[in-house]
């Protein structure tokens, strides 16, 4: 379990960038964390693997506090970037998607098992000899959450990993992320500005100015309108259409919030 | 501009030279590079000309992009051949006032010229035939004994490694920001060669800052990914010398030694 308890930080003295946070995460877990540009997202997601560590308050993954241990923590926790540009080290895509095996000293047998593997498994395995910076963005990201995935963690952070994307990747991308983390028992701490990519997601802490502001499902993040604005989150316009529906049929449910369901019962 | 960049830049294909090991080419290469200070004589030159190009023909390059290889070396192989014609003292075949060419200096010059061009061709060789991090794990293969003496072989390999990489990236970046000053009335192509140098001037400044941007989310990947300095890591590549790479030493040696005793005829 990934467990912030009252974590405080600031990159400048006296200026939290992240104030009194306290969130858990669940081995296997898919939680959103939704919040405007400036709203201490990376800086969350930076403190959940250690490459920061907090001010005041502690961070723990599976019991070891990040303050102890930074580096275990970076086997247990894997970070995908919002640009995979600023991310690939290697030539090629199986030479970066390596890298990340070699600091763990993975044999060499088992290091190209897992590279076949999670290649296959992201559809990117006829890109393995090719060149990461000729991909489209959509496969770039892909390839940058391949690298951090044959790592094998046990928790996933994605840092707006879909910002630059066009809206059909977007979707690819966090369906991929959400079914892999599902089969494989990965908890995931999913970061985005973007309200409608995290309409599904079970569990939505919403932040801004570093502070939880809310923290709940679906209906409970997207019905305070107000709350949206004051924050700067957009409110999903298919939760506009649900929340539309509700107030002429009282008996729709939240798990009623996708496209093809709220079409059929308009 | 990428494009225009052919130096140092790797051909994705599959080629018996591709399928050599990096420190046999390396060594190959660095080898060759040295003989050809050492070769007297046209026809020593012909047989290392002949044999770039059978390699290049191996190495299925196409000959516009071993073109562009020689490029960036124009302005300075022009400027040491017209040094030579006309600084270089011996028997005069052409005066006019103080203006004197001898044939020792013309001599010189094609001599040099020869070699900066064959220069170009076998670096062009190396690397469109051999990754950037084949090529560091070669390197640091070869240079690996002197870790016995504290030298940080493996971070220096790697140091190299991301340096090669970001080359064409920051190509892209100026080309970027060229097209980006020139929207707004910037013009690099006007005006005396002093003009010209000066206008480069406002394109350093945001290169330089995105540069060191790029450096700081990079260097902050690869912590993430478990990378630190001075750690034991594993190499995904096996290097392993094979029958193909004897062949390759044999003929190398063979060309290298005609050309060495190989007589004059012109």
């Amino acid at each position: 379990m990934i467990r912030f308890e009252s974590v405080y930080f600031a990159y400048e003295k006296g200026k939290w960038a992240v104030e009194n946070l306290n969130f858990e995460i669940k081995k296997g877990e898919f939680v959103a964390l939704l919040g405007s540009n400036g709203s201490g997202k990376s800086t969350i997601a930076r403190l959940t693997d250690g490459l920061l560590l907090p001010n005041k308050g502690n961070v723990f993954v599976d019991g070891i506090n990040s303050k102890d241990s930074p580096d275990i923590l970076k086997s247990k926790v894997g970070i995908v970037f919002q640009n995979p540009d600023d991310q690939f080290v290697g030539t090629t895509v199986e030479e970066d998607i390596a890298f990340g095996l070699e600091n763990l000293n993975i044999e060499r047998k088992e290091a190209h098992r897992r590279v076949y593997e999670i290649t296959k498994r992201l559809g990117i395995f006829r890109y393995l000899k090719s060149s990461p910076s000729m991909l489209s963005g959509g496969e770039k990201q892909k390839v940058a959450i391949a690298g951090v995935l044959a790592m094998q963690p046990d928790y996933l952070v994605l840092d707006e990993v879909t910002a630059l994307l066009d809206p059909v990747s977007r979707k690819e991308i966090f369906n991929l992320v959400y079914t892999i983390a599902e089969e494989n028992n990965i908890g995931v701490l999913y970061i985005t500005h973007i309200s409608e990519e995290v309409v599904p997601v079970e569990r939505i802490i919403l932040i801004s100015n570093g502070e939880k502001i809310k923290e709940g499902g679906s209906e409970e993040i997207f019905s305070n309108y107000r709350l949206l604005e004051s924050v700067g989150v957009s409110v999903p316009a298919i939760f506009k259409v649900y929340s539309f529906l509700k107030r002429r049929k009282p008996d729709t449910s939240p798990k009623e919030l996708s496209e093809s369901t709220l079409l059929n019962k308009l | 501009m990428r494009a225009k960049f052919a130096l140092g830049q790797y051909n994705y294909a599959d080629s018996f030279l591709h399928r050599l090991d990096p420190r046999v080419k390396i060594l190959l290469i660095f080898f060759i590079v040295i003989l050809l200070f050492f070769v007297k004589t046209i026809s020593g030159y012909l047989i290392l000309f002949l044999f770039s190009v059978f390699l290049i023909v191996l190495s299925k390059s196409n000959f516009s992009s071993v073109m562009r290889s020689i490029k960036p070396i124009l302005v300075l192989l022009i400027f040491t051949a017209v040094f030579q014609i006309f600084f270089t003292p011996g028997t005069v075949i052409f005066q006019y006032k103080f203006v004197k060419i001898t044939a020792q200096g013309v001599k010189l010059a094609i001599y040099i010229s020869i070699r900066l061009i064959l220069l170009s061709f076998f670096t062009f060789i190396l690397t469109s035939t051999t990754s950037n991090i084949e090529l560091t794990d070669g390197f640091e293969s070869i240079i690996s004994p002197l870790k016995i003496f504290g030298f940080p072989a493996q971070e220096v390999s790697l140091m190299i490694s991301i340096s090669l990489r970001f080359v064409p990236v920051l190509f892209e970046e100026a080309d970027r920001i060229m097209k980006a000053q020139m929207s707004r009335g910037a013009e690099f192509n006007k005006g005396s060669l002093i003009e010209r140098a000066k206008s480069f001037l406002p394109l350093l400044l945001p290169l330089l800052l995105n540069a060191l941007n790029r450096a700081d989310k990079l260097a902050t990947a690869m912590e993430a990914r478990g990378f630190v300095i001075g750690q034991k890591r594993t190499k995904y590549r096996e290097m392993r010398l094979s029958g193909v790479d004897f062949l390759a030493i044999f003929v190398t040696i063979l060309v290298m030694g005609i050309s060495i005793v190989v007589r004059e005829f012109v």
